[in-house]
């Protein structure tokens, strides 16, 4: 009996040990008011919602694709006008003096290379020895088109072996146009370019550049492996004076054909050689006021073509923006479906860190 | 609070409660306090030796760590087992700062002599409430757990097994054995006597 009040008692102590406090509770208040001035925007902030961190990657991302798709083509064009900016630039001695094509002799010393094939070793000795040929247009306006054409002539320099190659002027008055081809010294592209510009009003430019450094190099290791086959071919002739005739003889036809190969190749080079020293440049010229009677016709007629190249380039921009769009989801659907599951990974990650906090652990028994 | 809706929030489970809390209706957060933040400060206050103000930060603590996992709570558990589980372990995590371990022994009277060897061998029906908080500090921390948590008015001894997460068979019999180092240690002369 008193064990069963003991028990009683010790139950009614134990359980005034953890009787609760009277009164309406408020503590779940205040931790409401600390969780909102946790969660209230800092002064200064824009105030904006919290964005779960899957949905704020997927917003960075796509603006990155937009920012991309905007920068790339203007990249594209800017690479593709330095290349070929960097094709005319023509240091003196530079890569297209290739004066040496002028003076036969000099080819003893294209003989005398290594047997390697002729192929350069560095990336500096590519650039010495990169052959190429260039063709240039400029179509110009003026008013006095026979002056022009006339002072056109006078911008070759015949020292350095530039000529007139073709030339014909036909019209009269403000009919009146003249074409004129010059082949002028690589080297001096650009002099006898900016003389061109300055004699009228520039409405076409073109250049274009014809790589041949691969064909030149063939050309001197076939040239160099002719000439092994010659030199053996005199040596053999030397060791067996007491040959029979018929060796000798046909030893002689394959000399002569050995020579004849060798003169081929050579006057392939110097042709090579000589479109490579000089580039063309075609000269177009005709009469301004042919342009201005044409703006004179029908001002409405311009702004009306005006409006229509407008248009049209506009629906050029929506379709390479199109074909832009494509470009970066279909060609890059391998990325798209990575960094899908890379976020995907990422939001469940985060989910489960949430999820694991809110699992509170049994307390240890 | 009007009758009506007083019968209509006691027939709203607590896992209903908290849905509609992280839907946004904040008033259920307060429903769900006025059935359970009393029976959580009066065994967080048992927990923390009658330290009252250490209960109730406790007890703030987790009705924070509530509101911000509410969204993730899986429902494995009931959400009372739930908070219970998050008052205990904060008020362990009070205990082992050390700093206030220091003041919660502060908080109660120093025995000159350990209880076995005290000569009055006070019985329980003698013993008062700062007694039986001195006997409990005698146990274990599992032990003293086990009993505030069976005593506790708020749970019964499902519900605590539920909490500790063991068998009711493994709680029963472990309650008995903490039941009784707590009656040694206070020392119960008439249970001697009866067996004499």
């Amino acid at each position: 009996m008193s064990l069963e009040r003991n028990n009683d008692t010790m139950a009614a102590l134990l359980a005034d040990a953890t009787a609760g406090p009277s009164g309406a509770p408020s503590l779940w208040q205040n931790a409401l008011r600390a969780d909102d001035a946790r969660r209230a925007p800092r002064s200064g902030s824009l105030g904006a919602k919290r964005i779960s961190t899957p949905v704020g990657v997927a917003v960075i991302v796509l603006l990155m694709v937009v920012i991309a798709g905007a920068m790339v083509p203007a990249l594209g064009k800017a690479r593709s006008s330095a290349r070929s900016l960097s094709s005319y630039s023509e240091p003196d001695g530079g890569p297209y003096m290739d004066s040496r094509w002028l003076d036969r002799s000099s080819f003893a010393t294209e003989y005398q290379k290594p047997m390697n094939g002729g192929a350069p070793t560095s990336a500096a000795s590519m650039a010495e020895t990169r052959h190429v040929i260039r063709k240039l247009t400029i179509d110009l306006t003026t008013s006095d088109v026979r002056s022009v054409f006339a002072k056109t002539g006078l911008v070759i320099n015949e020292a350095l072996g530039e000529y007139v190659e073709t030339s014909s002027i036909t019209g009269d008055g403000p009919t009146t146009s003249a074409t004129i081809t010059l082949r002028v010294a690589a080297s001096r592209v650009s002099e006898v370019m900016n003389q061109l510009r300055s004699l009228g009003v520039v409405t076409a430019e073109t250049v274009n550049g014809q790589d041949v450094t691969d064909a030149v190099f063939d050309l001197d290791a076939r040239l160099r492996n002719e000439e092994r086959i010659e030199r053996e071919l005199l040596e053999l002739i030397d060791k067996r004076p007491d040959a029979p005739l018929k060796d000798l003889l046909e030893i002689r036809a394959q000399l002569a054909q050995v020579r004849g190969q060798i003169e081929s190749l050579v006057g392939q080079k110097e042709r090579i050689g000589r479109l490579v020293s000089l580039a063309t440049v075609l000269v177009s010229i005709r009469t301004e006021q042919a342009v201005v009677e044409t703006k004179a016709e029908g001002l409405g007629a311009y702004f009306i073509a005006g409006i229509e190249r407008a248009w049209e380039g506009s629906l050029r921009n929506l379709a390479d923006a199109a074909a832009f769009l494509v470009r970066t989801v279909v060609g890059g659907l391998v990325w798209w479906v990575i960094l899908a599951i890379a976020v995907f990974a990422v939001w469940r990650m985060a989910k489960r860190v949430a999820a694991r906090h809110a699992r509170e652990p049994a307390p240890l028994a | 609070m009007p009758e009506a809706y007083r019968s209509e929030a006691s027939m709203t489970t607590d896992e209903q409660l908290l849905a509609r809390f992280v839907r946004g209706e904040r008033a259920a957060l307060g429903t769900l306090a006025e059935r359970h933040e009393r029976n959580l400060v009066g065994l967080a206050t048992g927990l923390l030796d009658g330290r009252v103000d250490l209960a109730q930060d406790a007890v703030q603590e987790s009705w924070l760590r509530v509101i911000r996992y509410a969204k993730s709570f899986e429902g494995k558990s009931s959400f009372r087992t739930w908070v219970y589980r998050v008052v205990i372990n904060r008020c362990r995590e009070i205990r082992e700062k050390g700093v206030s371990g220091q003041a919660l022994i502060a908080a109660v009277p120093e025995r000159e002599t350990p209880l076995s060897e005290n000569p009055l061998r006070l019985t329980v029906a003698e013993a008062g409430l700062s007694e039986v908080r001195a006997g409990l500090r005698g146990l274990n921390p599992s032990a003293r757990l086990l009993v505030l948590l069976c005593y506790h008015r708020g749970l019964t001894h499902s519900e605590a097994a539920d909490v500790m997460d063991i068998p009711i068979g493994t709680l029963k019999s472990r309650l008995n054995a903490a039941l009784n180092e707590l009656r040694g240690l206070l020392g119960d002369s008439d249970t001697k006597a009866g067996a004499i």
